[in-house]
């Protein structure tokens, strides 16, 4: 029998209900996958605003509750025609991120970079380095 | 023809989704089973698997003694696809009793000793 750990789970400093938690691996299958559909700047390399904006949000939770579904909402409340899609409180982090196409997360990842500064951007990524490492080097 | 050898490589886990089935086939799991785990523990296991040369097939057995040999002193370091051979202690501890290493590594350190030796003979 198999049993698999719980995912890593950090608070953030600056707010006792928001934590990042590590992904599971059918969320980074489909972060990887929107990465694919992302314009490239050569070959296969995106833009890496877009990887670490995509990663800070999906990795991001207001205590249970995906913290992308709750932006998407927040800016469907803000202008509903120009941001249409809101998801439900029941709606996981996957299924919110593969509801979305491409110019769409586009869009929401930039505003969410725009609106967040440096220092916040900073603190976002070494929190997740705590929950999803970079890859080691491989010894021997 | 290709050669067949020990130093064949299995298997080429470098796409998370292929790996996902296979760890799934490997498990008797469902898809949506392993896409419950961890990221950091997908991660461990595809290392392995990328790595693995001649170490022991039994990839969450190889994770564990590492682990177990890496926790019991902080100058050993050992990755999983290193465990070659094990042994239970009489305290129930894993005990590392071959680690495989590659050609190129096993040739080097053969290189440098002798280089050393040499280096001891010129002083």
């Amino acid at each position: 029998m198999i049993k698999f750990n719980p995912l890593k789970k950090v608070a953030l400093p600056s707010n006792d209900n928001a934590f990042v938690i590590e992904p599971s691996t059918g969320l980074v299958t489909a972060f990887l996958q929107a990465l694919k559909d992302f314009p490239k700047l050569k070959e296969d390399q995106i833009d890496a605003r877009y990887f670490t904006g995509l990663r800070n949000l999906i990795c991001l939770f207001d205590g249970d509750r995906p913290f992308l579904a709750q932006y998407a909402n927040s800016l469907h409340q803000s202008d509903a025609a120009v941001w249409p899609l809101s998801f439900s409180e029941t709606d996981t982090a996957r299924q919110v991120l593969e509801a979305f196409d491409t110019p769409y997360l586009t869009r929401i990842i930039d505003t969410f970079v725009d609106s967040i500064g440096v220092t916040q951007t900073e603190e976002l990524v070494e929190l997740i380095r705590q929950v999803w490492p970079d890859r080691e080097p491989v010894k021997n | 023809m290709a050669r067949q050898g020990t130093s064949k490589k299995l298997i080429t886990p470098d796409d998370e989704q292929w790996f996902v089935l296979f760890l799934c086939s490997r498990w008797g799991k469902y898809k949506s089973e392993i896409e419950a785990m961890p990221y950091s523990e997908f991660c461990q296991h595809r290392q392995f698997w990328q790595h693995y040369r001649w170490g022991m097939t039994d990839d969450l057995m190889a994770i564990k003694v590492a682990f177990d040999y890496n926790t019991a002193s902080r100058k050993n370091s050992l990755v999983p696809h290193q465990v070659k051979q094990w042994a239970v202690q009489p305290d129930y501890a894993f005990k590392v009793l071959t680690k495989a290493i590659k050609p190129v590594t096993a040739i080097r350190n053969g290189f440098m000793a002798i280089v050393e030796a040499v280096k001891g003979v010129m002083k």
